[in-house]
């Protein structure tokens, strides 16, 4: 039996996904998703810091996740919600468990090291945040260019060059979250807004191009038998395959 | 930063603008589902992201609502990467505070309050990228999304900020020429009758030139409501084509 | 929640109205301002400003502190606003509303943003040490233009304000105290001078200084900051009414001339301060507390306007009526009578005979309906209690017999009370 969703897809069809990057001047990287009507847009700052002691060398990246009331109505004005700590939370595990940026890559000389800061907006809620979040998150880090640093041996003194560098990145971790409805168990990929709303549980796998699973979100829910699971996985795989030629494609066109 | 000339002497400024001449505005109405208007609109490198939700039932406190005009609830944040410099706080700093206040009495007066009592209408204003005239531009964003959400208004709002150097007015000043000092006008302005809706004015200016850097400004304005008014009729049309011709 | 302030409908009519007629309610022109006083702190830099009953209190402090990394040789100005609750009911403590965040930037537009302050000047070693420089401003009262009186009083105390002289040879900094060097003024380029106005009748009316009535039931408000060299430092127009370019030349035109006024005034009360303190002579509040001049409720008498009546011969008949008849109405005089109740009780004032006709509480429902039948009491929506004198044709008085009568006569004599007020009788 095919299933048809409410927007026309089957199950396992993903919406039409757009990567724009490089709009934002004043950041050093910069992204624009748009999933569906889902639109989340990242810009990645620098700042020079010193590593910790127990870390030397080591720079820090942190990503943080914004939910503003501009996004849906749902949303109201104030501090963090539970959901976008959350999913904040989520990207930053992505990051340091895939190890796509390596932190020692971040350092310039001794102390100092570079500060990444990851921020991510979205500016329209349909549903499926957390795919669209990382896609713009890779996006961003990709495409990011860092200033060189330059520090004088004599007095220490740090001066910022005009010329840039591409940021290292070295896997591409993307995710594929799923969702499950009460009845009948039907899995569906990439959800709506009515659809998550409506879901009894949601599944998230963040998979690697060296086919190595990073990361395996279930947060509660409905219990889901193991066969269902192994489906998913595999349909990740292939769904995934598509987001890295789509990433990869956008790179390409990005003049250095 | 010395050697930086604001106005050269053949009367070009640094980004070779004459002094009169706004920088390019690009808009669009309806980029977003969720929101009742919305409206994005790039001036120069300044880009700026409206979403207008309302007239809807009072949220929160009931008891905040007028029995006599609809609450304007406004919210202006810019983005932490909208900067050269990493801004820590998005929204809640002075600044922005200062800014959603502004925002909440342009449109308060721009607005047929009294058609909605009881009522709230949020008007959401993102900076994703600053460059100067950030205020100005937003006024401009918020106005197309409330035209979009067919919000009943007086007339539309256009602002402009105005700098003066070397005896000219500047119209639509960048952040560089902006942070260089010199007096700024910043004024809202209701286009069809030439009201001023809110002015702001930051640094010292001499009284005699006042009313020529008021003039420019107002001027500004006016070539502001002229694009935004073909961009809202353009809009429009396409709508109505695509909902069919019956 | 930040309160809002409610007013009276009518209070605001009223205001209105009488701005239409060219008058105001304290009995000022329109574009005249309360009567202003400073007066100096003891310590330096500790300014109060009284604009009528507006009070604000500022004082000036100052810190070693390193630089920001754009501008290695400038010190920088701080200015904090703090609205106290005792200043008004609307406002709370700790919480930053609408108004403060307007005053504050309001004054950080007028004193740091025009460059009032010479920070070049604050530099002790370049791209290290400078002097930072902290203002605070505490509204003791509002009475309306928090903006003028705010920034008077901000930069009458930075004009009053010194700072530690300071010596640097080489990498030391030595920091004098008072008794070593005597402290060094600030330098300042000008004097900056807020002046608010209040629009009514679709901006064709301006009034100069209003109070916090005249505030809330004004249309719009315009703050301009201008200093004596005819120079607009700041001007923020806000409000609902939209306003021609030739009403803003207006404004500024009115505020150039307040601003050379209040200038003239700061100089003359620094320089005041300045002989008293040569002289040895008490400075500071205390000496404004000996002359009873700074009370709880302060009330400067004020000359107002009334014209006179209009005499016209029907008036004065009626007027007379009344006058006849309030004597008629006011009872004699009688003697006191205290009444003994019992051992250690006493009392005065037990009500006394009941100017009304004597009713039986026991047959209060014969009455009802006997009044029902008579008297239309028609309520109108606008009057709340319908006051009608029943005379003695009006009611049935029915004599029952009952065991109560005989205390119900009793009670009778002494109208509604009863006798025993505190014991028995129940």
């Amino acid at each position: 039996m095919v299933l048809e969703r409410s927007d026309g897809r089957d199950c396992w069809k993903t919406r039409r996904t757009i990567i724009n990057v490089g709009s934002i001047g004043t950041a050093y990287g910069s992204a624009l998703v748009r999933r569906g009507k889902t639109t989340i847009v990242c810009g990645v700052k620098g700042e020079l810091a010193n590593s910790r002691p127990e870390n030397p060398g080591d720079g820090f990246l942190v990503v943080n996740l914004d939910l503003p009331p501009l996004c849906c109505p749902l949303f109201k004005p104030g501090p963090p919600s539970e959901q976008s700590q959350s999913i904040s939370q989520f990207l930053n595990d992505i990051v340091t468990s895939s190890g796509c940026v390596v932190l020692s890559d971040l350092s310039i000389e001794g102390q100092l090291v570079w500060c990444l800061f990851v921020d991510i907006i979205c500016l329209e809620y349909d549903g499926n945040v957390i795919d669209a979040a990382v896609l713009a998150m890779l996006a961003a880090l990709t495409n990011t260019k860092l200033p060189k640093i330059t520090v004088s041996n004599d007095n220490g003194e740090i001066k910022v060059s005009e010329a840039l560098e591409i940021l290292a990145v070295k896997s591409q971790p993307v995710t594929t979250t799923f969702v499950y409805q009460q009845d009948g168990g039907h899995v569906m990929v990439d959800p709506s807004f009515e659809e998550e709303y409506d879901a009894a549980g949601i599944l998230s796998i963040t998979l690697q191009e060296d086919g190595s699973l990073v990361k395996l979100y279930k947060p509660g829910g409905l219990q889901l038998p193991d066969s269902v699971l192994e489906q998913c996985i595999a349909k990740a795989r292939s769904l995934s395959k598509d987001m890295w030629h789509l990433l990869k494609t956008v790179s390409e066109t990005v003049e250095t | 930063m010395a050697g930086l000339e604001l106005l050269s002497d053949q009367g070009f400024r640094l980004d070779g603008r004459r002094p009169h001449e706004l920088r390019k505005i690009e808009c669009r109405m309806g980029v977003f589902a969720q929101a009742d208007g919305s409206a994005y609109i790039e001036q120069g490198n300044t880009k700026v992201l409206a979403a207008v939700y309302g007239p809807h039932e009072m949220r929160g406190s009931k008891s905040r609502g007028l029995h006599h005009k609809v609450l304007i609830n406004c919210q202006y944040s810019m983005a932490t990467f909208s900067t050269g410099e990493r801004k820590r706080r998005p929204r809640g700093d002075r600044k922005s505070q200062e800014m959603t206040l502004h925002l909440k009495q342009t449109f308060e007066a721009a607005i047929m309050t009294q058609l909605y009592p009881r009522s709230q209408i949020d008007i959401f204003v993102e900076v994703l990228q600053a460059d100067g005239g950030n205020y100005s531009t937003c006024v401009n964003a918020a106005t197309l999304a409330l035209v979009d959400a067919g919000i009943p208004l007086k007339d539309y709002v256009c602002a402009c900020t105005t700098g003066f150097v070397n005896d000219t007015p500047m119209v639509d000043i960048s952040f560089v020429e902006e942070s260089l000092g010199g007096p700024q006008l910043t004024v809202a302005v209701l286009p069809k009758s030439e009201q001023i809706v809110l002015l702001e004015m930051a640094s010292r200016l001499h009284v005699d030139y006042l009313n020529k850097v008021l003039k420019t400004a107002v001027k500004g304005c006016k070539d502001v409501y002229v694009i935004l008014d073909e961009v809202v009729r353009n809009h429009v049309a396409q709508i109505a084509s695509s909902v069919g011709s019956e | 929640m930040v309160k809002e302030v409610i007013t009276a409908k009518c209070e605001q009519d009223f205001i209105i109205e009488s701005v239409k007629a060219d008058k105001r309610i304290d009995g000022r022109e329109l574009n005249e301002s309360r009567v202003m006083h400073i007066t100096f702190g003891k310590t330096r830099g500790c300014v109060l400003c009284t604009l009528g009953n507006t009070r604000v209190l500022s004082q000036v402090s100052c810190e070693m502190s390193m630089p920001k990394a754009a501008h290695p040789t400038e010190g920088s100005i701080h200015i904090n606003v703090e609205l106290s609750p005792m200043a008004s009911p609307v406002f709370e403590a700790g919480r930053s509303s609408d108004l403060g965040i307007e005053l504050t930037r309001v004054l950080e537009k007028c004193i740091r943003d025009s460059h009032c302050v010479d920070l070049e000047a604050l530099c002790i070693v370049a791209g290290e040490k400078v002097w930072s420089l902290r203002v605070d401003v505490h509204v003791m009262n509002h009475d309306g233009n928090l903006a003028e009186c705010a920034a008077i009083s901000a930069v009458s105390s930075l004009h009053h304000f010194r700072r530690p002289e300071v010596t640097v040879a080489g990498a030391d900094v030595t920091v004098h105290s008072v008794e070593e060097h005597d402290p060094i003024p600030l330098s300042l380029h000008h004097i900056p001078v807020c002046v608010t106005f209040a629009l009514f009748n679709s901006g064709q009316q301006v009034i100069a200084d209003p109070t916090e009535a005249e505030e809330l039931a004004s249309e719009g408000r315009v703050v301009v900051g201008v200093n004596a060299h005819q120079e607009i430092c700041m001007m923020h127009i806000s409000g609902c009414t939209p306003l021609q370019k030739e009403q803003v030349q207006r404004f500024v035109e009115l505020a150039v001339n307040r601003a050379k006024y209040v200038t003239e005034s700061i100089k003359t009360n620094l320089q005041h301060d300045e002989q008293n303190r040569s002289s040895k002579n008490l400075v500071g509040f205390a000496k404004d507390l000996q002359t009873d001049k700074i009370l709880a409720v302060q009330i400067r008498p004020q000359r107002v306007f009334v014209p006179p009546p209009q005499v016209s011969t029907e008036e004065t008949v009626s007027t007379d009526k009344e006058v006849e008849m309030t004597d008629e109405i006011s009872p004699p005089e009688k003697e006191v009578k205290v009444l003994l109740y019992g051992p250690k009780t006493a009392g005065i004032g037990e009500g006394g005979a009941s100017q009304w006709e004597t009713v039986d509480l026991s047959i209060e429902d014969n009455i009802t309906t006997s009044v029902e039948k008579n008297i239309d009491l028609s309520y109108d929506d606008e009057s709340e209690e319908e006051v009608v004198t029943l005379g003695a044709e009006d009611l049935q008085i029915e004599s029952r017999e009952s065991d109560k009568n005989d205390k119900a006569k009793q009670r009778l004599s002494r109208g509604w009370y009863a006798k025993d007020a505190f014991f028995g009788g129940w």
